[in-house]
């Protein structure tokens, strides 16, 4: 019985890994691994392993300071099949599902390599193809990356072409900087975080006193507060107060349970939220830049079919 | 009590409050989708007009090298004519008339696609250089009118069931808010020439 399990388990394993390492499989727009997300530094998809590694760094490190100089985020997405597909509705596709380019400017470009129906295709958001035309897509393509690609090399065709779109992209825009949404909604919950910590602080949630339960006025000054520990092992929380209006004391105990946060509830939730804020605030501002190790991601771009195709 | 005397009434008027908000958040929300629409709308025209504007020059490329193909040549410019000469406002999209959009347009994508299909016997025109950047434009307007097409389709779809769905539909009766026709598939006349090289 034992035997015929650990059979089956092997099986399936042996088809498992046939399966995924078929040359011909079909990818679909969610199965594409979008890897820019994974580590901002990454811009080629290159899930069947087609090109060189040290072809993916060079067009990596090309992007990466096209991005950086002009805000423009492309996308090198390489694959061997995607199936009966055309080129075309698959680009359009993945382009709005990773919303390439800034939400607000859609300067995106995705550029898409087909192995098995011998295909290239260049694919612009609406904000760069006044600047890289159909026609220069073209030429790029027809001039660098098909030439190469009839040889066999793909790693030389798509740097040459890379190259090409890098110079003719360059300087064509200003990045937005902070414009970024994510780092945006980060700064606002820091300067949220900081304004109710300042506040807090200076007492403003405790303007407001406890009415008096002898004289009726709202009129309670804390005189002193303690923390012990009671014979339960709880914590307890001794407050006293002094009315202002009649001078009589009122002693609130509370029991703060058998936790040992000294904080109390309020004070720790706040701290968190105001550490927590910078702490994304910090993360926020370095993917923004395009730099560390964290994960980037695409800001919403949306493209209308603009771009070029060529087959070899 | 008086609030017991009053209970009615003042159910009656919460209900009137709330219906009427309902009006409010659901007229807007039609609102809004009708833009849309509009938005869509204005892109396809844009995009078709996009490819008129290509004409011209692709015309007069052809013309310096296919000399004994007047009649193409002609025959594309004529349905240009035509097919510019259609406007349609995002307000009036009633059927008949973006059908008759469709066919001028349609007439237009089945000439443009005769006129490439002559650079076949003319080798000079096929290795011009501005020819094949007019292709390329052609083609990326074909693929933009393609999209724009779409997403006007698919805005169209989902004001016409936000405008037929219960109870919005009697909101929409109200204040007039018409069914939008958007495009059927297209039939061969009308496919996006081929231009594959």
């Amino acid at each position: 019985m034992r035997r015929l399990t650990l059979f089956f388990i092997l099986a399936f394993a042996i088809v498992a890994a046939a399966w995924a390492q078929e040359p011909g499989r079909a990818y679909t727009v969610e199965t594409v691994p979008n890897v820019h997300v994974h580590d901002a530094r990454r811009y080629v998809a290159d899930p069947a392993g087609l090109m060189s590694a040290a072809a993916r760094d060079t067009i990596d490190a090309m992007f990466g300071r096209l991005e950086a100089s002009t805000g423009i985020e492309v996308a090198v997405v390489v694959l061997p099949s995607i199936g009966g597909q055309a080129p075309f509705d698959f680009a359009q596709s993945l382009f709005r599902h990773w919303g390439i380019g800034k939400g607000d400017s859609n300067n995106g470009l995705l550029i898409l390599y087909v192995a098995d129906q011998r295909s290239i295709r260049m694919h612009t958001g609406y904000g760069i193809e006044g600047f890289l035309t159909d026609a220069k897509c073209k030429r790029i393509q027809s001039q660098l990356m098909v030439p190469a690609f009839r040889r066999g090399d793909i790693n030389g065709g798509m740097v040459a072409g890379a190259k090409a779109v890098c110079a003719v992209l360059d300087g064509t825009m200003q990045p937005d900087g902070r414009q970024d949404n994510g780092s945006d909604i980060a700064a606002l919950v820091m300067l949220l975080g900081i304004v109710v910590f300042v506040l807090y602080m200076s007492g403003v949630f405790g303007q407001r006193k406890k009415r008096c339960p002898y004289c009726g006025k709202r009129a309670l000054n804390i005189m002193s507060r303690d923390r012990y520990r009671a014979i339960n092992g709880h914590l307890m929380r001794k407050d006293v107060y002094v009315c202002g209006k009649c001078g009589r004391i009122k002693v609130d105990e509370t029991d703060e349970g058998d936790g040992d946060d000294r904080g109390g509830g309020l004070h720790s939730f706040l701290t968190g939220m105001l550490l927590g804020s910078l702490l994304n605030g910090g993360r926020g501002g370095s993917g923004g830049v395009g730099g560390g190790f964290s994960g980037g991601s695409f800001g919403g771009g949306d493209s209308g079919g603009g771009g070029s195709e060529s087959n070899w | 009590m008086n609030v017991k005397k009053h209970l009615g009434w003042i159910i009656a008027g919460a209900v009137v409050v709330i219906l009427l908000l309902w009006c409010v958040t659901g007229y807007n929300g039609l609102v809004s989708m009708d833009e849309q629409v509009a938005g869509k709308w204005a892109n396809v025209e844009t995009q078709y007009q996009r490819r008129a504007d290509l004409i011209p020059n692709l015309v007069n490329t052809v013309k310096g090298y296919a000399t004994h193909e007047q009649e193409t040549l002609e025959g594309v410019i004529e349905a240009r004519s035509k097919a510019t000469q259609i406007k349609v406002d995002a307000s009036e999209l009633t059927p008949e008339r973006l059908a008759q959009f469709q066919r001028a347009q349609g007439e237009l994508t089945a000439a443009l696609g005769k006129l490439l299909a002559i650079r076949e016997q003319y080798p000079d025109l096929k290795a011009n250089q501005n020819f094949l950047e007019l292709q390329s434009q052609l083609e990326g307007t074909e693929n933009r009118i393609t999209v724009a097409r779409k997403d006007f389709n698919d805005a169209a779809k989902a004001y016409n069931v936000a405008i037929r769905r219960f109870p919005k539909n009697i909101l929409a009766g109200l204040f007039g808010f018409d069914k939008k026709s958007y495009f059927e598939a297209e039939s061969g006349a009308e496919k996006a020439p081929e231009v594959k090289f």
